[in-house]
């Protein structure tokens, strides 16, 4: 440490790197997956109808008629409007004097509620990005702690690194050490302002918890204060006695229209619908603005009539939005998505050669001791992780709809296999784990597709692509993976081989 | 002065290790949360532009912090480098509290 | 179209910059680069940098598009990468492809517009 700047980041590049690999190597990949939340969500719930979206407004008049059959006594009542990514109307109410909320999901095409079987669907990856499936604090405590030191290493290895732009093409496949160490280069060389600002914002969208002096000094201990501030949003007050009929849907959807065109509304929150203090507020959807903080109207409940919209924004709140908005990447459609998607994978490769090169680098001939333990981790989260992903879509098929806490079921099969791709990993040769893994990586991948042919409906989905698509890399891994005969490492016969083809 | 280069493995260059590792944690933490505070203690802004126009630089205040103490040519010049602007930043948090309220 | 006429364009440009490499020119040619060459490459590569990155937010000029322009960069690095590695002698054919993709799209927005 005493050698140099350089140096010095080098030390603390691979430290910070390391300590951490796995960790978010899941983070990353279980990140990128989050990109297509919706669309795993619909995959998962075979019972709700894709195809063409109906008007919002006559999604509306359906969600806002169930409603007032079901639970015309309530606090609120929220309904989110069918997208194209997942098109069904959730519509969710809190009984007068209870704080839970209860949903149900409705299909706009038929007028009937949906009953899909119950699943977190993509919810599940979402919050294990950020949470692990842990406790809260927990969870996110260790998140926030991996990823600022993904940042530190992300800031150190740019430092470090001396030929940064001469090294921007160069991957060399097939020469062990050298190899992985391209990899891993390129890979996050080319996406540099991908990682960094992936990471940055991430650290910002749960910042007041790692961070709080700033809201506490400010706010006291009044955070509720802070969220009304930072959304423009004054609490409604309790129902009077008093009945009065809602506003009639046609009004909300004109209102809407007026101030932002047609069919742009995301979600309807009725504040003591029924009564005749009734407020309602109009919630934007954010797909053609890079910040996460949508813009809202508030109309009285009764009459329609427009009390405010949400206009002032000081230049923090503003940033601050982007920068969350960056990072849940809402606004991006499907081109820009597929990109993200590919961004954040080659993220999760560049961990992957970070972590192989570091334990191909000590591990020289030796078959045995802490690097083969290390080694058998690796591939517990580069190849084993996949496949407990693969195993959770398979787990959606295969337990049966109606099982009561199926949803815990599928997470549980999840963990299972994970934790046996941890343990094979350990206990077979080396090579033959990352043989046999990728293998059924690729039949896993190549069977979901299967699966929904057999079990779904007679849809063309975009997960299937996606799956056939992975199924095809884990197959060209496997090939590469066989090709080389001494497993990962290259022999000089095989390079010799590979400059004279 | 030149101190002498301790070899890797030597119980020397864990301590050292281990003295930046905390530099960095404990020191690099409490400069950060010093500075958050005096800026939301300082800033006359809306509440909400104050809370946030304070926290938003934390990390990166937090990855100079780290980068400084490894870059730091020994430990102690690590330490050195963090406790000065904590105490510093220590006394403008006691001012803007104290006085400020 | 639009995206097809700067990322075709990025592409060529990037091919133009890795070329300009003496480490990659010898992999692709199988002869050094000559200084006359490696400048006028790296000339128009950068210059082709910068009108995909204008190109780009010229057609959409908003924020998303910053966001869509550095993702295809990543996204087509790869593909150079990858291309390098495994198939060096299609790298010039597939920049001049690009360059002529480029140009077509370019042509047919402009007409498009008009």
């Amino acid at each position: 440490m005493k050698e140099g700047f350089r140096q010095s980041m080098a030390w603390l590049h691979t430290w910070s790197g390391l300590i951490v690999g796995w960790l978010l190597l899941a983070i990353f990949l279980t990140g990128a997956a989050s990109y297509y939340r919706s669309e795993i969500t619909g995959w998962m719930h075979p019972e709700i109808p894709s195809g063409a979206p109906v008007s919002q407004s006559q999604a509306l008049k359906q969600a806002m008629d169930w409603l007032h059959d079901r639970a015309p006594v309530a606090n609120s009542w929220l309904i989110d409007l069918p997208t194209e990514r997942l098109p069904v109307t959730q519509v969710m109410w809190q009984a007068a004097g209870e704080r839970r909320y209860n949903s149900e999901l409705l299909n706009p095409a038929s007028q009937q509620p949906v009953a899909p079987r119950k699943t977190f669907g993509g919810d599940f990856f979402y919050g294990f990005h950020f949470q692990l499936s842990l406790p809260p604090i927990i969870g996110r405590w260790i998140v926030g702690v991996a990823s600022m030191l993904m940042f530190i290493a992300i800031i150190s290895g740019v430092i470090t690194h001396r030929r940064i732009f001469k090294d921007f093409f160069t991957f060399r496949p097939g020469k062990g050490q050298r190899s992985w160490l391209d990899a891993h280069n390129t890979l996050s060389v080319l996406a540099l302002p991908f990682h960094v600002l992936i990471t940055y914002t991430g650290l910002v969208t749960l910042m007041f918890m790692y961070v709080p002096w700033g809201i506490d000094l400010v706010y006291g201990n009044d955070r509720g204060a802070y969220f009304r501030d930072l959304r423009d949003f004054t609490p409604p007050a309790a129902p009077a006695t008093e009945k009065a009929d809602l506003a009639p849907y046609a009004r909300l959807i004109e209102q809407a229209r007026q101030q932002w065109g047609e069919g742009h509304i995301a979600r309807v929150a009725i504040g003591s619908p029924g009564a005749t203090n009734a407020r309602i507020e109009l919630i934007r959807d954010t797909q053609d603005q890079v910040s996460s903080l949508p813009q809202r109207l508030v109309l009285n409940g009764v009459s329609g009539e427009l009390i405010e919209t949400s206009d002032a924004t000081g230049p923090a709140k503003a940033f601050y939005g982007v920068l969350y908005g960056l990072h849940l990447a809402h606004f991006a459609e499907p081109l820009l998505r597929l990109l993200l998607f590919i961004s954040g994978l080659g993220g999760t490769i560049m961990i992957a050669t970070g972590l192989q090169l570091w334990v191909v680098k000590r591990k020289g001939n030796a078959t045995g001791g802490l690097y083969r333990r290390i080694e058998g981790l690796n591939v517990a989260v580069i190849l084993g992780l996949p496949l407990a992903m693969a195993g959770f879509f398979w787990g959606n098929r295969l337990v049966p709809g109606g099982l009561p806490g199926r949803e815990i079921v599928e997470v549980q099969v999840f963990f299972a296999v994970w934790l046996m791709t941890i343990l094979h990993a350990q206990v077979r040769s080396i090579r033959k784990v990352w043989r046999e893994q990728a293998l059924l990586c690729a039949l896993a991948f190549a069977g979901v597709p299967l699966l929904d042919l057999i079990t779904g409906p007679d849809a063309v989905n975009g997960l299937n692509l996606f799956c056939v698509l992975f199924a095809g890399a884990f197959a060209f891994v496997l090939w590469r993976l066989c090709r080389s005969p001494s497993g990962r490492r290259s022999t000089r016969a095989t390079r010799q081989i590979e400059s004279r083809s | 002065m030149v101190k002498p280069i301790a070899t890797a493995a030597s119980g020397r260059y864990r301590l050292a290790v281990f003295s930046r590792v905390m530099a960095a944690l404990v020191g690099g933490y409490t400069l950060t949360a010093l500075v958050t505070a005096c800026l939301a203690l300082s800033l006359s802004l809306s509440r909400v532009e104050s809370a946030l126009t304070a926290t938003l630089p934390a990390f990166l205040v937090l990855c100079m912090a780290v980068i400084w103490v490894f870059a730091a040519r020994s430990a102690w010049r690590a330490w050195y480098g963090l406790m000065i602007p904590c105490l510093i930043l220590g006394g403008c948090y006691l001012w803007l509290s104290g006085g400020g309220a | 179209m639009i995206v097809l006429t700067w990322a075709a364009l990025l592409y060529a440009a990037l091919t133009s910059l890795c070329l300009s490499l003496n480490r990659h020119h010898r992999e692709v040619f199988n002869g050094r680069i000559t200084r006359l060459n490696q400048r006028s490459l790296r000339w128009l590569g950068f210059i082709g940098i910068a009108a995909s990155l204008a190109c780009c937010l010229w057609l959409a000029p908003n924020g998303r598009s910053w966001v869509l322009w550095f993702c295809a960069l990543a996204g087509l690095g790869y593909g150079l990468n990858f291309a390098l590695a495994y198939v060096p002698r299609l790298i010039p054919a597939a920049g001049k492809l690009a360059l002529g993709l480029a140009l077509m799209a370019g042509v047919g927005c402009f007409l498009a517009r008009a």
